[in-house]
């Protein structure tokens, strides 16, 4: 029972921190940015199969080809924020929709021609292959992979808002972007960089998390509500509250998955409706009166 | 006479911020009374307060002797309680007539009907050329609302607050942003007002202040700063010096 | 143009566009009928999308919850057709009203999101659910009694066309009538500004779920039409999938109008059946295309594009 219990945890957590990962950068966009991006799933779907090209084609260091990974991740979203996203952050939320719908079948339809519609495995180095004891069961050693980087994702994005002037920035151009315009603040490149971090997180998510959300063309759209529900559970905005969020929801799908496989499915999205309709503005915001 | 409106001690803290702060008012049949103060007194949210689109933190709102604290915005619109917004709030989709019909149809209860027959539709009509009529806008009927001049929209503000047929009407700047040229059609509306009604507005042009207030409540930091007839609060050293004077 | 000029006019399009479509595509009169229901059921996509100003990824819940309670009720109660339309509708209707309480309170985000896991879970119950829905191989063996106790359906789909043709048109009526109505400005003006009507003493929320469930009701019966001419119903038609693809076909025509949620259901079917079997994964790279072009390029869709044109050439004849 004990050890039931323990695995849960153990799974629902490492599960848990590949969805913060990819959806972090999603509760700023969505959030602090006011745009509602259902291609950010994308992102991710991007790192998993870069990382994979870099291993096996190229043959890089698993290590270094995470790194890149998650650059051109951010790359390819920087560039799609230039060309397309900033022209509809003004536009009504629809309309944002509806874009990143477009983006998300294309992101499907080019994967598919590219890579085929397999899986795509991205190869291990040595040191994460097999599995480790933890004593009252043994585990995957990748699984440790999304621990590690989530737990570092996590610092690094308190350090980027809270330490650096870029987070700064940021977070004056959301408040006010008129004000931080006239204080100097090129807030065009504070949003493209941060929908580009907020990507590159995904790509590195994606990596990390290709174990347990195998990288596929149709992962932007099979996996948009799980990314979207920790968004929207958490409070759109609130990074603690994702994290929280992420957390939640991967032990709970984790423990349906161990306990009634059946019904995991049917108890994370009845877990999501009954949180959204409780708090519409996600679990960790104070509601406010319309 | 009765009160048709009374507030008791209300207060509002957002976070750490006061700003409302133990207010109390009376509006009575046929007032005019005047809410003026610097800008971020917290006029507009006392406004809200009393309207129901904000709870307070504590105090009491009464209308007609009953206490309304608990009711939703649309239970006191339903009572009478009126009020326009500061930042024009229009249907941004409709024509100015449109406008006018959508407070029509709920003033009358008609948010259910599938088709416009009946004597009831007929009312709607009416009442919506009468507003034009008074508010003089028949030339702008078939206009889009978000396309006419910001004079002009202030206009159909209070044509839809009108509309209501209100029992206590609270204004909040209703000539602001108007140009001069068009503010006198605002006036004469708010001169032509039903005299039984209870005027609750919000004023920074001193003029119009001491044109319409029979009684000014001047409000600082959220507190009723002092209150009294427009010739007392003109006489009065603390005001002059805090407020008309940074005003004029 | 009069008031009664233009409504006629209004009227008569459906008629003499069914009446073309089937002089030109003779024998494709299964394929039309196809087009009839996905242009009811985007038809009730836009009084959500359109006239209440939500974009929802869960409308085949409604969709494919008439389909199946048609179907069912064709199977094990009763085959006419007409009482099985009501079933559709009722279906559709209560799963729209049940959801509304929930959903009708949110906005944005939540509200996506929440329609979402509505459908999920009405897919993974009907999925779960063998015994009765045939879970993942669905129903069929659907066999219609005639219409009207009279007319066959037949192997062509002749009569399955002008049926739902009929259906269409008369909904299409019913809806410009709505739309003109109280029902249907207060609808408009709870989009544009919802606290607005409240502060004028309007019950927004009542209004968004009787406005949903109308929505429901239209996409039930678009669900049962399906049902029974079809005579196959899967899991797909309860798809977020499907959601997503009918939202493209209205947003393609254009929303809010009633005439771009026809006019995109024509256009997207007609060229999905010529291109899709051609290879579905450009198709999927087709339409993204299309969305994002006229997200940025056509923002009121092939509707409001054509109107501007029409506009434009008016315009130049003037002067
Ligand atoms: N929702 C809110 N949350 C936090 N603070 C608020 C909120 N609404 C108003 N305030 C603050 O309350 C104070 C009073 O605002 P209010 O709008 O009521 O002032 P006002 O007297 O109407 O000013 P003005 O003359 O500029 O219209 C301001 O300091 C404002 O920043
Ligand atoms: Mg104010």
């Amino acid at each position: 029972m004990l050890s039931l219990i323990a695995s849960i945890l153990i799974d629902g957590i490492s599960y848990g921190l590949v969805l913060f990962m990819v959806s972090v950068g999603l509760t700023v966009t969505l959030g602090l940015m006011r745009f509602v991006n259902l291609a950010h799933g994308t992102f991710a779907m991007v790192g998993g199969y870069a990382a994979a090209t870099f291993v096996t084609a190229l043959g890089l260091p698993y290590v270094l080809a995470l790194i890149l990974a998650a650059a051109v991740a951010g790359i390819i979203a920087f560039g799609l924020e230039i060309a397309l996203v900033r022209r509809v952050y003004a536009r009504p939320e629809l309309d944002q929709v509806l874009l990143t719908i477009g983006l998300v079948f294309m992101g499907i339809a080019l994967s598919g021609m590219i890579f085929g519609n397999s899986l795509v495995p991205i190869r291990l180095p040595e040191f994460l292959r097999g599995s480790t004891d933890l004593g009252f069961r043994s585990m995957p050693t990748q699984r440790f992979v999304p621990l590690v980087l989530g737990l570092l994702s996590l610092a690094g994005i308190w350090l980027l808002f809270e330490r650096t002037r870029f987070g700064v920035k940021l977070r004056a151009t959301v408040d006010n972007p008129r004000a931080a315009g006239e204080l100097g603040i090129n807030t065009r490149r504070v949003y493209a960089a941060a929908f580009a971090i907020g990507a590159a997180l995904a790509g590195l998510g994606g990596v990390a998390g290709a174990e347990l959300l195998p990288v596929e063309p149709y992962y932007p759209l099979k996996y948009l509500v799980l990314f979207l529900a920790v968004v929207a559970v958490g409070g759109p905005g609130n990074m603690a509250g994702s994290f929280v969020a992420a957390i939640l929801l991967g032990t709970v799908e984790t423990a349906g998955k161990y306990l009634a496989p059946e019904f995991a499915t049917i108890a994370l999205y009845a877990l999501m409706l009954i949180v959204l309709s409780w708090r519409p503005e996600g679990l960790f915001q104070r509601s406010s009166k319309t | 006479m009765n009160n048709l409106l009374e507030v008791r001690n209300l207060s509002k803290s957002f976070g750490g911020l006061q700003v409302t702060r133990n207010v109390d008012l009376t509006i009575a049949p046929g007032d005019r009374v005047a809410l003026i103060g610097p800008n971020g007194a917290g006029k507009t949210t006392l406004v809200n307060l009393i309207s129901g689109v904000l709870d307070p933190t504590g105090g009491e709102v009464m209308l007609d002797g009953s206490k309304v604290t608990a009711l939703s915005q649309r239970q006191r619109a339903h009572r009478g309680l009126i009020r326009t917004f500061q930042i024009t709030r229009l249907f941004h989709s409709m024509t100015v007539a449109d406008t006018l019909r959508v407070a029509a149809i709920q003033k009358n209860g008609m948010t259910y009907r599938f088709g416009w027959g009946g004597r009831s539709a007929d009312l709607i009509e009416k009442s919506v050329e009468r507003v034009l009529t008074d508010l003089r806008l028949q030339d702008r009927r078939d206009n889009d609302v978000s396309l006419l001049a910001y004079g002009e929209q202030r206009l159909v503000e209070l044509g839809v607050a009108l509309i209501m047929e209100p029992r206590v009407l609270m204004l909040d700047e209703p000539a602001a942003g108007v140009p001069q040229s068009e503010s006198h059609i605002i006036m004469d509306a708010i001169e032509n007002l039903p005299a039984e009604l209870g005027v609750l507005f919000i004023e920074h042009d001193m003029d119009l202040v001491f044109r319409f207030a029979r009684r000014i409540i001047v409000l600082v930091s959220g507190g009723v700063f002092c209150t009294g007839t427009p010739d007392e609060i003109a006489a009065n050293e603390d005001v002059r010096a805090m407020y008309l004077g940074e005003a004029s | 143009m009069t008031n009664t000029q233009r409504t006629l006019g209004a009227a008569a399009v459906i008629p003499i566009v069914a009446v073309a479509l089937v002089v030109i595509f003779p024998n494709q009169q299964a394929f039309l009928a196809q087009i009839a229901i996905t242009a009811l059921l985007v038809l009730s996509l836009d009084l959500v999308v359109g006239f209440a100003g939500l974009a929802t990824l869960g409308h085949a819940a409604m969709y494919g919850a008439g389909a199946y309670a048609a179907a069912l009720y064709s199977l094990h109660v009763w085959a006419e057709p007409l009482t099985g339309l009501v079933v559709g509708i009722l279906a559709g209707g209560l799963v729209a009203l049940v959801s509304a309480l929930m959903l009708m309170r949110a906005h944005g985000l939540t509200f996506l999101m929440m329609t979402v896991a509505i459908t999920q879970i009405i897919y993974e119950i009907v999925n779960k659910s063998r015994a009765v829905t045939g879970g993942d191989d669905g129903l069929y063996g659907i066999m219609m009694q005639p219409l009207f106790g009279r007319f066959e359906f037949d192997f062509y789909g002749r009569l399955a066309f002008w049926y739902a043709a009929v259906v269409l048109w008369l909904v299409f009526l019913l809806l410009r009538h709505i739309a003109a109505s109280p029902f249907g400005l207060t609808a408009r003006a709870v989009r544009d500004d919802g606290g607005r009507v409240s502060s004028l003493g309007g019950g927004i929320f009542a209004h968004r779920v009787a406005l949903y469930t109308l929505s429901g009701g239209i996409a039930g019966l678009a669900g049962a039409l399906s049902a029974q001419t079809v005579q196959v119903v899967g899991l797909n038609t309860l798809s977020v999938t499907y959601s997503a693809e009918i939202l493209v076909m209205l947003v393609m025509g254009g929303t809010g109008r009633l005439w771009g949620a026809l006019l995109g259901a024509l256009v997207f079917m007609m060229i999905h059946h010529y291109a899709a079997e051609v290879d579905p994964v450009r198709w999927m790279l087709f339409i993204g295309a299309m969305l994002v072009m006229i997200v940025l390029f056509l923002p009121k869709g092939l509707f409001g594009g054509l109107e501007a044109a029409v506009n434009r050439l008016r315009e130049g004849a003037r002067t």
